[in-house]
């Protein structure tokens, strides 16, 4: 039997853990993590380029530099890698990475063509149909989106 | 009408390899066309109750939880919490007019309060 509902989808609790508390995106992004990281990097050793905090990354410095100037979006791929590499611990490279993923989505419901469809969201964020989901349950759970209509989802 | 329980859900770490599994040994139908690109399990029985399958978060773990339909989320969310419930996520309307809100009892498990759109 399948419910003549139609779609259920659960928005579970992520560890059952009681109610995240109602906040905003927090303004520390990973992008400014990097950045301060490479402020410290030359603060001790002058020499020490874009190139060089690239190359420890390893990543390519144009793709670097366009990151830290706002010119490309960070990905989960790249907070996971980038994470490991200035060797954040595993629970803080996951909440950066959900972080980053919350301002994608909130960036795409900002977009005057949105549409109230996990799979256009994934397309539109460049992010896997399951992330942008878990991503919707964490907005919803920190009231920071709400869905007050069928094919409405607002920023509270 | 009474408040029936309506679907099961499993949250998954894994969610496509848990369907697989699921659809692999018991014939389970899955189908994913609608907007969340939720996995909708149909048992394939006339008895029982039908399901379905979400993505935990990498923080979470995998759970079965339980849909209890009502006629009214809002009466039983605010019934819930004067009985000692804690809302975790409060009700969505859902983009295929379903209506839910996530639930935690006294006890620490979680369920969905869901009003399905044809009792609108």
């Amino acid at each position: 039997m399948i419910l003549t509902g139609g779609v259920c989808p659960g928005f579970c609790a992520a560890a059952l853990s009681l109610p995240l508390p109602a906040a905003t995106i927090p303004t520390v992004a990973f992008r400014a993590i990097l950045q301060a990281e490479l402020e410290r990097r030359r603060g001790s050793n002058p020499r020490y380029s874009l190139r060089s905090f690239a190359r420890d990354l390893s990543v390519d410095h144009s793709t670097l530099s366009q990151i830290l100037r706002g010119k490309r979006r960070l990905t989960g791929r790249n907070v996971r890698a980038f994470g490991r590499r200035l060797r954040l611990a595993a629970p803080a490279i996951a909440e950066l990475c959900a972080l980053e993923n919350e301002s994608a989505v909130l960036a795409a419901l900002d977009r005057p063509n949105f549409q109230a469809d996990s799979r256009w969201v994934a397309s539109m964020v460049g992010i896997p149909l399951d992330e942008v989901n878990v991503t919707l349950q964490r907005l919803l759970r920190k009231r920071i989106v709400t869905m007050t209509a069928r094919a409405r989802w607002e920023r509270v | 009408m009474g408040n029936p329980v309506v679907q099961w859900q499993i949250v998954a770490k894994e969610p496509e390899t848990l369907t697989r599994f699921y659809a692999s040994l018991f014939g389970w139908k899955v189908q994913t066309n609608n907007a969340l690109g939720y996995r909708e399990v149909d048992t394939q029985s006339p008895r029982g109750i039908s399901g379905g399958v979400w993505p935990s978060p990498p923080e979470g773990h995998s759970l079965v939880q339980l849909f209890v339909e009502v006629d009214d989320v809002d009466a039983y969310i605010e019934k819930a919490t004067k009985l000692g419930a804690t809302v975790i996520v409060p009700k969505s309307e859902l983009p295929d007019g379903d209506a839910l809100a996530i639930i935690l009892d006294p006890a620490g498990l979680s369920f969905g309060l869901y009003r399905p759109r044809k009792a609108q």
